[in-house]
């Protein structure tokens, strides 16, 4: 199977040039194809896994709804809504921090559900991709857990993900995206301020500022040997897309309208970078029943 | 099996544990056969030891015409590991040795003596917080020693920004975490190379190199768009000096919101400037230069 790797490095400005981070999505899906053509063909080679029908399910994470960001806006959202690419499921682990002896206060926050662990920078390696779903959706993320187009893939370690946005957004809300790649809107509000309406729109060239091709790679997909068919689900925590947002940027509304974050503002350039932020999107499988 | 012998430059008091094996069947790319030497070394190259200029027009210094001078870069490497690529063993070193790179040339850690001549792909080490049993390289003294124990350091970093229409901003840094530099390769010879690869009768050296502009980038990783260059800058660590003082410290940088028209956090976090400085201290350790490694945290 051919080695997939997604190496963003920082390169130094005085040497050689900068090498752009690039996912092999090309290389990735024909690995992973090579790998499902083998387990088709019935050819036991030893060397790949089983294949595995993955069902795909997008939702919003628990208590999501509702979040202060890192600025101390509160934040409830009355609309979200994403057009989703492809994703992609690999066994490199994401450059994540976790804590390799927890202090007993960590252990009891991870069982409340608070996550312990951070990104850092450096090499992300993606590793051998191991499943994919490969349709364009759209995700109305307040409608309930919503559920995407088969994916398949083949047995081993998941580890890590790439999530995606794309363009024109396909599904079920094509129509209210039009050609946008997030349209968020909500309620901010902070003590001393003003409450802010707010309309949050990224199109996909956005996004790619900081993910190529709109690929947000080395997402977390809680590590587990996927052994069978069953279910990924992709969690999104639309908390980590506003934390740079300075809300107070925004002219307060006399009305309930929402005005859109102007182009080329703090809170526009905050929430693009924000969708970018891998830390958004938690991936997991449940085997089937 | 018969241990490897270790020519080390530590006092014997401080190494904790060493473990040398020689691989038995491991892979020779040489075909030689024999054994070498291998020196694991530390530099901070010129921007550490001299300073970190204002950009002359090809982004190799501050786009936002600062220069930088360090006057200590305290890091701690520990837990040296050289093995071949099915994990065979062929020298470690877990106990650790506290240098500053500001002080001037190449600085031994340890040497691997009669390590068997052959690619050694599985290189890795850490960059740790001090404790009581870490020794001290030349130049170092017990007061640092214990400023980095108090504070959990793995890194210390101190020095001036300067700027003619600014004047001067002082700095002084300590980072409480701890990174594994995994997997380290690099260029030799125009191609990459996993880890190293020992010669008979040669020595080779290995450098844990330590890049101090990378706490100055403005991206957490490398733009996507080749056209979008990661720079160094200090005008937005400058204005983090809440009380005016002259000193920007990590706590007013935790305080500092990021500036998102000038950084990036590419995907990775990092709210607040000390963050982001926090994060890029990870990226310090290198290999061989320009050579990397996979870093994941410790803590």
């Amino acid at each position: 199977m051919l080695q997939k790797q997604v190496q963003i490095s920082l390169r130094r400005p005085s040497r050689a040039p900068l090498r752009a981070a690039a996912l092999a999505l090309l290389g990735s899906a024909a690995a992973l194809v090579m790998a499902l053509g083998v387990e088709a063909c019935g050819s036991d080679s030893g060397t790949s896994g089983a294949r595995v029908a993955l069902a795909t399910r997008v939702t919003l994470a628990d208590g999501a709804l509702s979040f202060e960001t890192a600025q101390g806006w509160s934040v409830t959202l009355t609309r979200a809504v994403i057009s989703t690419g492809p994703f992609y499921y690999f066994d490199g682990a994401p450059p994540l921090v976790r804590l390799e002896a927890q202090p007993l206060w960590q252990r009891a926050a991870a069982v409340l559900g608070v996550r312990s662990a951070f990104a850092h920078p450096g090499h992300y390696e993606a590793g051998e991709a191991l499943g994919q779903m490969l349709d364009p959706w759209s995700v109305d993320l307040l409608a309930g857990p919503a559920d995407l187009p088969m994916g398949e893939g083949v047995t081993g370690l998941y580890r890590s993900a790439s999530f995606s946005f794309t363009s024109p957004p396909e599904g079920p809300m094509a129509g209210e995206l039009a050609s946008h790649a997030a349209v968020v809107e909500g309620l901010a509000e902070r003590a001393g301020e003003a409450p802010r309406r707010f309309r949050a729109i990224a199109d996909l060239a956005d996004v790619e500022r900081s993910a190529a091709n709109g690929y947000v790679d080395g997402c977390q997909f809680d590590e587990l040997d996927v052994e069978g068919d069953g279910l990924v689900t992709v969690a999104i925590t639309p908390k980590v897309w506003f934390d740079l947002v300075d809300f107070s940027e925004l002219a307060p509304t006399a009305d309930d309208s929402a005005p859109e974050f102007p182009l080329d503002s703090q809170p526009k350039i905050a929430f693009s970078l924000g969708l970018a932020q891998l830390s958004a999107y938690e991936f997991s499988f449940a085997p089937a029943p | 099996m018969s241990l490897s012998r270790l020519t080390h430059v530590f006092t014997p008091a401080s190494l904790a544990l060493l473990v040398g094996t020689l691989a038995c069947g491991s892979s020779d790319p040489t075909g030689s056969g024999g054994a070498g030497r291998l020196a694991f070394t530390t530099w901070g190259e010129a921007y550490i030891e001299d300073r970190i200029p204002p950009d002359p027009g090809d982004g190799s210094g501050f786009i936002d015409g600062w220069s930088v001078r360090y006057d200590t870069f305290l890091v701690n490497f520990q837990n040296i590991v050289v093995a071949d690529i099915r994990g065979e063993m062929a020298g470690t070193l877990q106990s650790s040795k506290l240098f500053d790179n500001t002080l001037a040339g190449v600085k031994p850690i340890v040497e691997f003596d009669a390590l068997p001549a052959q690619a050694w792909e599985r290189v890795s080490y850490e960059i740790a917080p001090v404790t009581a049993t870490t020794a001290l390289a030349e130049g170092v003294t017990e007061e640092q020693k214990a400023m980095m124990i108090a504070g959990g350091y793995s890194l210390y970093v101190a020095g001036t920004a300067t700027r003619a229409d600014a004047g001067e901003k002082r700095f002084a840094w300590g980072f409480a975490i701890g990174t594994r530099y995994d997997e380290c390769h690099s260029e030799q010879d125009g191609r990459d190379e996993a880890g190293v690869v020992v010669t008979n009768n040669s020595s080779v050296e290995a450098q844990l190199t330590t890049h101090g502009d990378h706490l100055f980038y403005d991206r957490l990783q490398a733009s996507p768009d080749p056209a979008v260059p990661t720079s160094l800058r200090f005008d937005a660590l400058a204005a983090a000096d809440a009380n005016d003082d002259g000193e920007v410290t990590l706590e007013e940088l935790n305080e500092r919101v990021l500036d998102v028209r000038s950084y990036d956090p590419s995907g990775l976090g990092a709210v607040t400037h000390g963050a982001f400085v926090t994060s890029l201290a990870r990226t310090v350790g290198h290999f061989r230069g320009e050579g990397e490694c996979t870093i994941s945290g410790l803590l």
